[in-house]
């Protein structure tokens, strides 16, 4: 194995030594392990970098042995972490002290790790039921309420906390579960808490940590010698199952979760080959085995209603596998659930990058699922970019081996998600409908776009965060936004943080556009405008603007300057501000200086779109176009 | 557990093999070369062996075969040749 991977590093194979190197570490996660994932790593970093976060955790048990784990979890899931740890059972001092270790660390991602037995000493070591329960409840709930409160004063790090775990053997033994006052239910009351905490402070997340340790059996996860030894609670093979689930935090807070799963047919979505077999002969259904790929496309369908899009890829003759999506008895899947599919006999590297270019989105953002290993090790070779997630021997195991992967998973779910499948089809149709125009301006007209700018709402921050973190093609500065910051920029004065929506004809694409502006002293500054590929090509930049503009007359502005900050995929926005009358002030390191004056210009919207400033006063109104 | 000497029927070429993957993770661990390490390797001769490493260590060989030293143990764990041998011991126990 690790001749295999020295050998491709040093030729400079860097996507396949990574395979090679995962698939070693899921092996063997050892901590011994991931100093050598970490030390490969180093050899592939430039070639195929990850984004850097910073991660600090609060804790009231020894986590050091688990770091490596996370470090080289991450770096495989493409998040160069750097972490930081607090003193042990400081959790609270940390978080007051506006000057503490935690604040100096500047992290991006603050996990609280406390258990029961730290932070409930009472409710852990005598957990007789009764009124003295409700009271440390209420006290729990109290302390990481404030903790909250606190920590959002001084920061804008997204904050998870660990929920609290139940006893192996609470104090009344089965009595505990006759009442509803018991131990365990006190425990669960806590967790209720913190869950409604999370509710209400964007950027605040609960950590299922009483489920996971559930997962793996309550006595098994425990080592009360080694507690009682360094303070490390769990046994050393339940130290990587704790790192992997902090993963499915970082993984999809840092932006590196992937947006459309590509799914392979035979022995994939259903069992057998339909090119062999006959649409009679594939095993889909309720009944073993065609359960296990049924279970394989529940839980597709779970992911497409947390806002990733399905795709097919696959060698087949389409005609014949299309008929036995959409009508073998036992599918669960049929072919308009898949947002793009290619089902021919290319290989599977060219239509990945075909699926990506139809989807508008780079190659990081798509995951493929297949059973082939074959298969899997040529898109590692030839895309190192995609998530290559090869489905084990046994079907039984195939829903699992795709539901523990953290690029799936998402910590918010807005409306978008929720029908961004549906989204993409009213593309297909624009896309159809451009094709038959003779002239761009003919196709414009015939979408009839309405662009409605305003002040990002309460309940779409999440999603404005959301764009700032997944938009990488049109996007001025690059700039990336937790919720949490979206909120606090909302707020604050001299600056405006706007959402744009965009309806057309086929429908309505929902929130597209996001612009960041400050102003100060006759000066506005541009210091993050984006839009989703969704859109891109449609002239909702140009509409943009000329809102922008009409806000800065409002505010009285003499100048609005913006940043181009290249970034390695966003050349689509290249030539925005040439475009639209900014004269270039200055290059420099961090990019290009652009500036427009606000009295000489005379950028309109364009006359096929209706564009619409939202909001209180003076520039409510609609610009008639 | 405890009172019987785990150096007890453990078959030789058993023995050799965990010391291979022994050797490994200290490699690993201690960011040494796997050819610097002999079986009388110890915490008085590599210089990155120290606390912190030492829990590391334990953790990494009960991570790598599922099992698990008492805290007594875990202060007998002092050579390349002492682990091995501790190894393939509660290997040997089934």
């Amino acid at each position: 194995m690790r001749e295999s991977i020295e050998a491709a590093l040093a030729a400079g194979r860097y996507g396949e030594a990574r395979s090679a190197v995962e698939a070693m570490w899921r092996a063997q996660p050892t901590v011994a392990s991931a100093n050598y994932v970490m030390e490969c790593a180093g050899r592939w970093r430039e070639a195929l970098p990850g984004r850097p976060w910073r991660v600090y955790f609060l804790r009231s048990f020894t986590v050091e042995p688990l770091v490596p784990l996370l470090r080289a979890g991450g770096v495989l899931a493409g998040l160069e972490l750097t972490v930081g740890v607090g003193p042990l059972g400081a959790t609270m001092q940390e978080v007051l002290a506006g000057e503490s270790e935690l604040y100096r660390f500047r992290p991006d991602t603050v996990i609280v790790a406390v258990q029961t037995r730290d932070i409930a000493p009472r409710l852990w070591e005598d957990g007789a039921p009764g009124a003295g329960l409700a009271a440390v409840v209420a006290e729990v709930v109290e302390h990481y309420t404030m903790l909250v409160e606190r920590f959002r004063s001084f920061s804008r790090a997204d904050l998870i906390l660990h929920s609290l775990e139940e006893p192996v053997h609470p104090s009344w033994g089965v009595l505990d579960g006759q009442s509803p006052e018991g131990q365990a239910a006190a425990v669960q009351e806590i967790n209720q808490g913190l869950r409604r905490l999370a509710g209400r402070w964007p950027g605040v997340y609960v950590l299922g940590y009483d489920r996971l340790v559930a997962s793996q059996g309550r006595v098994h996860w425990h080592d009360e010698r080694k507690w009682l030894l360094v303070r490390l609670p769990m046994r050393a093979d339940c130290q990587p199952v704790l790192a992997s689930e902090w993963l499915r935090y970082l993984v999809p807070l840092a932006g590196r979760g992937v947006k459309v799963v590509v799914t392979d047919l035979d022995n994939t979505l259903w069992g057998g080959v339909l090119g062999e077999d006959g649409p009679d002969g594939i095993q889909v259904g309720l009944e073993h085995p065609g359960a296990h790929y049924r279970a394989l496309q529940q839980t597709l369908v779970d992911f497409s209603r947390r806002g990733l899009l399905l795709a097919v890829c696959s060698k087949n003759d389409e005609a014949e596998a299309v008929g036995a999506i959409d009508s073998h008895p036992g599918m669960l899947l049929r072919s308009g659930a898949f947002a793009a599919k290619r089902i021919n006999w290319k290989d599977k590297a060219t239509n990945l990058r075909e699926i990506a270019r139809e989807l508008n989105v780079g190659l990081e953002a798509l995951a493929l699922v297949d059973d082939s290993p074959v298969e899997c090790e040529r898109v590692r070779r030839e895309l190192p970019e995609v998530t290559v997630i090869e489905l084990p021997p046994e079907p039984v195991g195939y829903a699992a081996a795709v539901r523990r992967h953290p690029v799936f998973e998402r910590l918010a779910v807005s409306e978008e998600d929720r029908v961004r499948g549906e989204l993409y089809r009213a593309q297909k149709e624009r896309a159809t409908a451009q094709r038959q125009f003779g002239t761009v301006e003919e196709f414009y007209e015939s979408l009839a776009q309405e662009v409605v700018m305003t002040r990002v709402e309460p309940a779409h921050e999440q999603r404005v965060a959301q764009l700032t973190q997944k938009t990488n093609q049109f996007n001025l500065t690059g700039r990336r936004y937790s919720e949490a910051e979206i909120h606090e920029l909302a707020r604050r004065r001299g600056t405006t943080v706007f959402q744009v929506a965009v309806r057309d004809r086929y429908g309505d694409n929902g929130i597209v556009g996001v612009i960041v502006f400050r102003h100060a002293s006759g000066v506005g500054v541009i210091e993050t405008m984006l839009m989703s590929c969704r859109v891109i090509g449609r002239t909702v930049e140009t509409a943009m603007m000329a809102l922008l503009l009409r806000y800065g007359r409002h505010l009285g502005l003499q100048w609005i300057e913006g940043w181009f900050v290249p970034t390695a995929k966003n050349g689509p926005a290249r030539e925005f501000y040439a475009a639209h009358e900014f004269a270039l002030v200055e290059t420099g390191e961090a990019g290009a200086r652009w500036r427009l004056e606000v009295a000489n210009s005379s950028l309109v919207c364009p006359r096929w779109m209706r564009a619409t400033l939202g909001g209180e006063g003076e520039y409510g109104k609609s610009i008639a176009c | 557990m405890g009172n019987r000497s785990p150096v007890e029927e453990v078959d030789q070429d058993g023995l050799l093999a965990v010391m291979d993957r022994v050797r490994q993770i200290a490699a690993d661990l201690f960011a040494v070369p796997v050819d610097g390490l002999t079986e009388e390797s110890s915490p008085d001769s590599i210089g990155s062996w120290d606390s912190l490493n030492h829990l590391n260590l334990v953790l990494a060989l009960e991570q790598e075969w599922g099992i698990q030293f008492s805290p007594e143990e875990m202060e007998e764990l002092l050579s390349m040749a002492r682990i091995a041998r501790m190894v393939a011991g509660k290997l040997g126990e089934g």
